[in-house]
């Protein structure tokens, strides 16, 4: 209830950044009152003329025209709020949207990785789509009920007390009963919750293991379950449901006898000659407008309290704090001249959320012009260190520098363009084949592009594709194997030429053929001198490394070539022994 | 019009709720008609000041309407969300009485995921059929013309117009609106779905678009998609702000138009003045009968769509009635069959999904009591083998047998509950760990179902768990490691006992150490049984009787992991670069 309560109080202050559209709804409400009694003054004064004074309505021209203008005018008042609320709520929507994109993106990969991606895209897009029904319909409707009805009773009081008074002592109560009644229903709710969410899942479960189903047998059982749970959902769902609608119940309630006690006490007075025919049936026609306010924000309430829900995720994403790198960077300076080296001093990181740290004195250095491998169990912290060094993250502790300069000093944005990182896990942007590659150096031309792809290996198999380089990923995307991701990031390497290159090596072997044509394509990357960091899962890459890096819990254990680790290290002969496949 | 034929056909069921409903619903209206015009004629019959007396009969009316509308409407909403409920049941029944007759095939596959989740989405859809279609658009014609046969004893001419506003009203507004807002709500759907797509990159590709620079140009790009979707928004708000605008006008409209051609009647003493004000008030009472229409319209078109794929799930069952009849083989015979040493025989076995053949002319035979593992590139067709001895699918030419039985003669259910598979999508409902693995077996008892997990080496993750066989096993499993998960799967299978196991890359999502222990497990638990295993990760082949090689859709090599180990071909590669792996590489773990 206190998080709901937040959320509505974040939500309604973000809508107080468009104020001038809730004063423009405020000032359609008066309007709206006012027309609303012009033209029941009209109608009653039309219907007195000719019921009690037999005038005809030719001689009451103008009480026509006042009754045919306030009417066009209060419909276009309708009008009017519904395009003013809609433009709030799409000002809003707006620039919510762009905000948690900035945010989202301030939060970086380490943040964003952590998240599932499914759940986040549909809070942002979905999530923020909820919100339309609050700042469109619910807070207009609730400018409306303040408003119009406040206008209303004050007239009739005005013009005639008694009637005034059960209007005012009826109108509040309203959104009083409602408000407990909605308070009753939402325990009640949340009693049942756990029963009701098994209840009413348990369709999609059993639809979605149907295959598991069938292997085993077993859907003739489960079309009875099907039925039984069904049952249970409604019986339990009903007695919720009953609570629930007795707000709309009180509603109904207060209006309609309300109503009914503004025409008898009239008619009663009428027969005493209390008050005039003209009058009372003034009245009597402004009290259904009174309560209809409260009726369209009853209707409205459900939608914004789904909104209210909806807006939690969303303001917790918004809320997440960020490192922000800029406040960090004390000064910028020129970008370290190629090939570099790097070198680790003590770096500590933890995970936000995690307990132990993920790299703890942490120190180990880079040669420039080399190919340094690493190696080391999941979760010893190799890809934090590839995750620092393409800056995801920034250190907790200790220093890093590039030949020899801060890791402060460095401009992000240039250091980032000296990096090629290549693994089998590469995002494809739903886009051509030939706009992925390109990503990894703008306005390449074709030609430099398909040079990239042949010493990528890669120009054969796009080639194959039905529009070659003009191939979509969406179309294709969920189709490209590992080897062929990879070897699309070789591509991007190759097109990059970068000084740096980061090399994730497939954890598990693919088949032969692609295996051949990826360290083909490693072994051209390699012949230019450039500073290579491999995270190892080869034998045959340790060999050949210039030096290795052990990894263990967070931090380096050890370095040399492969023959001086084997005969020093434990850890490390251990960790290369042989395979030994099919051999027990 | 069909689609709402067909689909009040699923009412017939609840037809007397329905009507209750119905019925309330039109009297919520009336009453509020009832209310309106009784006090009327209440307050011009006082202005004629009459003894009080003569009087009370209307005072008791518009109390008893005052009343009575709450607790009608209040009544109406429960018993039409009860026949709500009522008809969902009866539409997942249905509808998954239809489903679970599908073919095997339609279930298999990388689009059943979408087509079970979009079943389950049609369901949720056609409930609101009944509540915001079906009783909005009876009530608005029953209430309508009960209100108007009301206004014509009094003036018939207004209760003409009454007639023509409220179809306006009611139809006519609805419509036109409708149509004029479609092209710009498709168009924000299109725009919607690419800034979903965007959020997607934003979230996995992050660190690609960092390391090309790209945060500024994307975030341009949405910022762009985002400014032009909150414009179509405001525009079409000016077009749906219309439909309240014309209701009250048209509303308005009437009463003007009923009191111009009601006045003459009175100053010509055809109709007694008193009623002017009740026939203006009804009128305007009785717009609330078409004022839900709108909402109407637009859940009829998302119930349309949903009620063709029901149409197409009755066509299918209709047309794969026939086929599954003529099955000769009995349960006995074929667990002789599969129990006395008959061999599983594919003889030139050509099948494709689509055009494409995935098996070109595959043949093997798997003796019986033996072990055999099936590899080869991704995409070879392993796994459609699977699929083919589960008659999931039927081959397109050759022929599968198990003895002397053609696997096209024996009955499905019959077959499958003769064979265990694992494979690497277990599905574990949303339900206890008892009712998880009595799936495999309903009249196995708790003991049965503890032994099961002990012979899979789940002792110590079952001793934790809060409420042992009832503790429910998380959304999906999710609580479950991936290992735990597969082990659950074996379990299962041993429950059901059965002399064949199929194995489709069981491992394929765990880690390495993880990967090495279920593999072990595996190996223990059917070491008695004819066994398939699929595996594209060589490890332990030496345990194997026989290596199948599978490369496009036929059989390259074949024998044992040292015959293979020793031929230059696919195999002796894969075997190398195997060997070539760290020990400690593998599938990183998802856990």
């Amino acid at each position: 209830m206190t998080e709901y309560n937040r959320n509505h109080k974040r939500l309604f202050r973000f809508a107080l950044t468009v104020r001038a559209s809730w004063l423009i709804i405020g000032i359609l409400s008066l309007l709206s009152a006012g027309s609303i009694i012009v033209l029941m003054y009209g109608l009653s004064t039309a219907v007195d003329r000719v019921f009690m004074q037999k005038i005809s309505l030719s001689d009451s021209t103008s009480v026509l025209l006042v009754i045919i203008s306030a009417m066009m005018i209060r419909s276009m008042l309708f009008w009017f709020t519904e395009v003013t609320g809609q433009r709030a709520a799409s000002t809003l929507k707006e620039r919510l949207r762009n905000r948690l994109f900035r945010r989202i993106q301030q939060l970086g990969p380490a943040w964003a990785e952590r998240q599932s991606s499914g759940e986040l895209s549909t809070t942002a897009s979905g999530g923020i789509d909820k919100l339309n029904a609050y700042y469109a319909k619910f807070l207009p409707s609730a400018i409306q009920m303040a408003v119009v009805p406040a206008v209303l009773a004050l007239f009739v009081l005005w013009l005639d007390w008694l009637s005034g008074l059960i209007l005012i002592i009826t109108g509040p109560l309203i959104p009083v009963f409602m408000s407990l009644i909605g308070m009753r229903a939402q325990t009640q709710t949340q009693k049942q919750w756990k029963t009701l969410r098994y209840l009413s899942s348990h369709f999609l479960d059993t639809v979605q293991g149907l295959r598991t189903l069938k292997i085993f047998n077993r859907t003739r059982d489960k079309q009875r379950e099907v039925e039984l749970i069904s049952n249970r959902f409604r019986k339990t769902t009903m007695g919720v449901l009953k609570i629930a609608f007795l707000s709309g119940l009180i509603l109904e309630l207060f209006a309609s006898i309300a109503t009914a006690l503004v025409a008898v006490q009239i008619g009663v007075r009428l027969i005493e000659g209390y008050i005039g025919f003209q009058a009372g049936l003034f009245i009597l026609l402004l009290a259904p407008e009174y309560y209809l306010p409260f009726r369209s924000f009853g209707a409205q309430h459900h939608s914004g309290m789904e909104a209210t829900e909806a807006a939690g995720r969303l303001f917790e994403i918004l809320d997440t704090p960020h490192a922000n790198q800029a406040s960090r960077v004390t000064a910028t300076v020129v970008a370290p001249e190629p090939p570099y080296g790097l070198r680790f001093e003590n770096v500590g990181f933890t995970y936000t959320g995690n307990t132990s740290p993920a790299l703890e004195h942490c120190t180990f250095t880079i040669e420039p012009g080399h190919i340094t491998a690493m190696v080391g169990r999941s979760g010893s912290g190799k890809s934090t260190v590839t995750r620092l060094i393409s800056r995801q993250i920034l250190p907790d502790s200790g220093q890093i520098t590039v030949n020899g300069i801060s890791w402060d000093m460095l401009d992000e944005t240039q250091w980032l363009e000296q990096i090629a990182i290549v693994n089998q896990h590469v995002w494809l942007f739903d886009d051509t084949i030939l706009a992925n590659i390109r990503a990894a150096g703008h306005n390449a031309p074709f030609e430099k592009v398909v040079d990239a792809a042949k010493r990528a290996e890669a120009h054969d198999f796009i080639s194959q594709m039905p529009n070659g380089y003009q191939t979509g990923v969406g179309e294709m995307g969920a189709r490209l194997s590992g080897g062929e991701r990879q070897r699309i990031a070789l591509a991007r390497a190759f097109l990059r030429d970068a000084p740096l290159v980061i090399l994730d090596e497939p954890s598990s072997a693919l088949d032969p053929e692609s295996e051949q044509k990826i360290s083909k394509a490693i072994h051209r990357l390699l012949q230019t001198p450039r500073t290579v960091l491999i995270i190892a899962h080869r034998l045959s890459t340790v060999r050949e490394a210039d030096r290795i890096l052990v990894m263990k819990e967070g931090s380096v254990t050890c370095e040399g070539t492969h023959n001086d680790l084997v005969r020093t290290d434990n850890l490390y002969r251990e960790m290369v022994e042989p395979f030994n496949t099919g051999i027990r | 019009m069909n689609t709402i034929l067909q689909l009040s056909g699923y009412l017939k069921p609840h037809l007397w709720r329905a009507t209750g409903a119905v019925i309330l619903a039109v009297g919520t209206i009336l009453t509020g008609v009832g209310l309106l015009a009784s006090s009327g004629y209440l307050i011009s019959a006082a202005a004629l000041q009459p003894p009080i007396l003569d009087l009370m009969v209307v005072i008791v009316a518009v109390r008893f309407f005052g009343i009575s509308r709450a607790v009608i409407r209040y009544s109406e909403r429960l018993l039409s969300h009860d026949v709500t409920f009522r008809l969902l049941m009866h539409l997942r029944s249905r509808f998954f009485y239809l489903v679970r007759s599908l073919p095997a095939s339609k279930l298999s596959g990388y689009r059943s995921g979408s087509l079970l989740s979009s079943i389950t989405t049609d369901v949720d859809e056609l409930q609101n059929y009944y509540i915001r279609v079906f009783i909005p658009v009876i009530t608005a014609f029953l209430a309508s013309a009960a209100a108007v046969i009301f206004l014509y004893g009094y003036s018939p001419a207004a209760a003409l117009i009454t007639l023509l506003l409220l179809l306006v009203n009611g139809f006519g507004v609805p419509v036109i609106v409708r149509r004029l807002s479609r092209g710009l709500g498709n168009r924000q759907i299109t725009l919607r779905s690419k800034v979903h797509q965007l959020f997607v990159e934003q979230s996995q590709g992050m660190a690609e678009i960092r390391l090309f620079g790209l945060q500024d140009r994307k975030y341009l790009y949405t910022r762009r998609l985002n400014k032009e979707i909150a414009r179509l928004e405001r525009r079409q708000s000016r077009i749906t702000g219309l439909q309240d605008t014309l209701f009250y006008l048209f509303m308005y409209t009437a009463v003007v138009m009923a009191l111009l051609t009601t006045v003459p009647l009175i100053l010509e003493g055809d109709l007694s003045g008193v009623f002017l004000a009740l026939v203006l008030l009804s009128i305007m009472a009785s717009f609330e009968s078409v004022q839900n229409l709108g909402t109407a319209f637009q859940y009829l078109e998302s119930s349309e769509k949903a009620a063709d794929h029901i149409q197409n799930l009755e066509d299918q069952q209709e047309s794969t009635k026939g086929q599954s009849v003529r099955m000769s083989t009995t349960g006995d015979d074929l667990q002789i069959a599969l129990g006395s040493g008959n061999d599983i025989v594919f003889s030139d076995v050509v099948f494709g999904y689509e055009q494409e053949p995935v098996l070109d002319g595959f043949s093997a035979v798997f003796k019986s009591g033996e072990h055999t593992a099936v590899t080869g590139p991704t995409g070879c067709g392993k796994s459609t083998l699977v699929h083919l001895l589960l008659k999931f699918y039927q081959p397109d030419k050759g022929a599968i047998h198990i003895g002397n039985h053609n696997l096209a003669d024996i009955d499905d259910e019959e077959l499958r509950s003769n064979i265990s598979v694992v494979d690497q999508y277990t599905y574990i409902f949303n339900d206890t760990l008892r009712n998880n693995l009595k799936i495999a077996s309903p009249v196995a008892d708790d003991s049965e179902l503890i032994q099961s997990l002990e012979n899979v080496n789940l002792q110590h993750w079952y001793h934790k768990l809060p409420q042992g066989l009832d503790t429910v096993i998380g959304e999906h499993g999710k609580t479950m490691s991936g290992g735990e998960r597969q082990r659950l799967a074996l379990a299962r299978g041993l429950l059901k006992n059965t002399g064949l196991w199929i194995l489709d890359e069981p491992t394929a999502n765990l880690d390495t150490i993880t990967e090495k222990e279920l593999t072990g497990t595996i190996r223990n638990q059917t070491q008695a049984s004819t066994v398939l295993w699929i595996t594209h990760r060589l490890i332990d082949m030496d345990q194997f009787d026989q290596i199948l090689v599978m490369q496009q859709g036929q059989v390259t090599e074949r024998g044992t992991h040292h015959t293979l180990s020793d031929r230059d071909g696919w195999y002796a590669a894969m075997v190398g670069l195997q060997n070539d792996l760290l020990p400690y590489s593998g599938n990183q773990s998802m856990e």
